[in-house]
């Protein structure tokens, strides 16, 4: 069974078509890298996933770990096993990074039937994760992403991914506005979550960040289709050949 | 031409009702109360402070007959130190510390006396003067040197009665420290309570008040609470004014800066539920140069609450260099719930910085999202928001005891 199964997927946007028919299957161990110019339609693929309100699905369906994830609300996705990393991360001033992530792992592990996390134990694994990634203790213990940089905002979203460790990670554009070291420390963190039991979707414009996650498929979005899937050598003859080649 | 009728009768047999046993006040303040209450009848939806609440319908429905008893056991054990419970005709003190003088009666040594109805803007509510006229007897605090304990003082409420007057009159000498905590226990209310009362706290140079008012009570309470605060030379105030259950809550906070380098902070906290009123109105009269004022007031409306919030900034002649500064947030919750935000400002200095300003709308829907993306619930979004969003009013209080007591009580 694919971890995740997208079949003709059709979404539109206050009355304007922005996917246009899309077909995707994911299998666990998996990474994928979706690739395509601005309007594609690479957002509202991952707004769609993670169940974000004003996109309406208008045919197709989506099976996630065999379930109707359309009929799921966001929360109950996410629990499920669906993380998206947000291209551009809220700020919300008032709610402790930490808090608010102790009580999401423990929404989660509800949900599979677990006890709430230990706190010594949820404590040492943000300090490993923390390290892991690079990120200064002061911005753990603050509000979340409040007055953060770009770039920590971006490796706040892969230290949370980390510690919630969720069956499919969707990246989007994770990689826009990282540094180089930053962006090796986030790849790092990526392909250290990843195993042969979950699955990641990479969503990016360059092609950089391949080089660093590697893909096992590689797809090109363009005005709402996938016009061709390859393996990651696809993601360098785009770089070389720009998207123009590819139309249909 | 007064097109108003006035309904003399009702506030004529309302006012009979009332306990003759009044306090010895200076004549000239009792004789100005009467006339006041003569002249402007109970308030209508056309009195403008009282426009958003119908108060007139409250009294006439509720209150028309008055139950008020002589002999009031206050069935309350207290533990806590420096405490005053205060009921209609007795109060309750336990371990006042040694810089506090209470006095609790109908007629006061001249010092104490001569400071009643002295107020600034003392006439401007119906029932501040019906406070001034009817009430019996006065609790004196007099704040002699440092307190090291906060004040705490309790409103009694006994369910044989279902209306009481008190009156409060609050001393700091120079240079003094304190805080005081008010709160709110009643008997089981099975009926509507109006309760009035009033305050005037005078606190002198280089003195520092910190007031906390907490008002949590029953369901059925209805209660205007006049406050009035002279800030001296170099004195300063920080008021924290929290609101939660009740059918009526109307605080009338009045702070005068009468002095300079005078410094009044001023926050609150309102949250409405089911079809209560909450109705904060400050005034801030800014009468000499070089004082500060500032206030910030969060109000969250449910279910088909009211949370009305009107400020009034007057910076007169004279008060030159002064910072007025005023801010409300409001979130509404619900299409039934409604919120009025007011600023009112009125400068007549010209070097002056005031400014004000107000926000209101519903949670951010992408901070919802993100919360619910992780896999938290709608109702602990919300909460986790919520508590973001009046967080910093209750982290501004800074005895930790009340501070945490508070957080405990309110119910998000």
């Amino acid at each position: 069974m694919a971890l995740l199964e997208i079949k003709n997927l059709k979404v539109s946007v206050n009355g304007n078509e922005i996917l246009k028919g899309i077909d995707l299957v994911i299998n666990k161990g998996e990474i994928h890298a979706i690739m395509g110019p601005n309007g594609s339609g690479k957002s509202t693929l991952s707004y769609v996933l993670a169940g974000k309100e004003g996109y309406d699905v208008t045919e197709g369906e989506i099976i996630f770990n065999g379930k109707n994830l359309l009929e799921l609300s966001p929360e109950e996705r996410a629990r499920e096993g669906i993380f998206l990393a947000f291209q551009y991360p809220v700020e919300i001033p008032g709610v402790n990074n930490i808090q608010f992530l102790r009580t999401a792992l423990n929404a989660i592990r509800q949900h599979k039937g677990l006890e709430p996390i230990d706190a010594s134990e949820f404590l040492k694994l943000v300090k490993e994760k923390q390290k892991m990634l690079d990120l200064p203790a002061n911005l753990i213990n603050r509000s979340l992403n409040d007055g953060f940089s770009g770039g920590e905002k971006k490796k706040n979203e892969i230290f949370q991914l980390s510690v919630l460790n969720p069956l499919l990670a969707i990246l989007d554009e994770t990689d826009s506005g990282l540094d180089i070291d930053a962006l090796r420390i986030v790849a790092e963190g990526v392909n250290k979550y990843h195993n042969d039991e979950n699955a990641v979707l990479v969503i990016t414009h360059y092609q950089r960040l391949l080089d660093y996650i590697v893909p096992d498929v590689v797809h090109i979005l363009y005005k709402g289709k996938i016009i061709k899937s390859g393996d990651k050598s696809l993601a360098l003859e785009l770089e070389k050949s720009g998207y123009e080649t590819f139309k249909v | 031409m007064d097109t108003i009728l006035k309904d003399n009768t009702f506030v004529n047999d309302w006012t009979n009702q009332i306990h003759s046993k009044v306090a010895h006040i200076p004549d000239n303040v009792l004789s100005d109360a009467l006339h006041y209450i003569e002249d402007k009848g109970i308030p209508t939806l056309k009195t403008e402070e009282y426009r958003n609440i119908p108060i007139e319908s409250i009294l006439k429905r509720y209150f028309r007959k008055l139950k008020i008893t002589d002999t009031n056991e206050i069935k309350y054990n207290i533990d806590k130190d420096n405490t005053i419970l205060l009921s209609s005709n007795e109060i309750k003190t336990f371990n006042i510390e040694n810089s506090i003088d209470i006095f609790y009666q109908n007629n006061l040594p001249d010092k104490f006396h001569l400071l009643i109805g002295k107020s600034e803007m003392h006439l401007k509510d119906f029932f501040a003067a019906l406070n001034t006229a009817y009430c019996s007897k006065i609790l004196v605090i007099h704040i002699k040197g440092k307190v090291e304990k906060p004040i705490n003082i309790i409103h009694y409420l006994s369910n044989q009665e279902n209306f009481s007057q008190n009156r409060i009159l609050v001393i700091a000498e120079k240079e003094t420290d304190f805080t005081v905590f008010e709160e709110y226990y009643s008997e089981e209310l099975s009926e509507p309570f109006l309760y009035n009362s009033l305050s005037e706290i005078f606190i002198n140079e280089n003195a520092t008040g910190k007031w906390i008012n907490f008002q949590n009570s029953s369901a059925n309470l209805y209660h205007i609470n006049n406050v009035f605060f002279s800030v001296n030379q170099n004195a300063k105030l920080y008021h924290h004014q929290i609101s939660l259950n009740a059918a009526l809550w109307r605080n009338n906070i009045n702070v005068l800066m009468n002095g300079q380098e005078s410094n009044a902070n001023l926050k609150g906290l309102s949250i409405g539920k089911q079809q209560n009123f909450i109705s904060q109105n400050t005034a801030i009269i800014h009468r000499v140069p070089n004082a500060q004022s500032n206030q910030l007031y969060k109000n969250i409306a449910e279910d088909k609450s009211t949370v009305l919030f009107n400020g009034f900034i007057l910076v007169e002649p004279n008060a030159q260099k002064t910072d007025a500064y005023q801010n409300s947030k409001n979130i509404l919750l619900n299409d039934n719930a409604t919120i009025f935000a007011r600023p009112q400002l009125e400068i007549y200095a010209d070097d002056v910085k005031c400014s004000h300003g107000s926000s209101t709308g519903a949670l951010n829907e992408d901070a919802l999202f993100y919360l619910k993306a992780r896999g938290i619930d709608e109702q602990t979004a919300q909460k986790l928001l919520l508590k973001a969003f009046y967080a910093d009013i209750i982290e501004s209080i800074e005895n930790t005891d009340i501070r945490e007591y508070i957080d405990s009580k309110i119910e998000i």
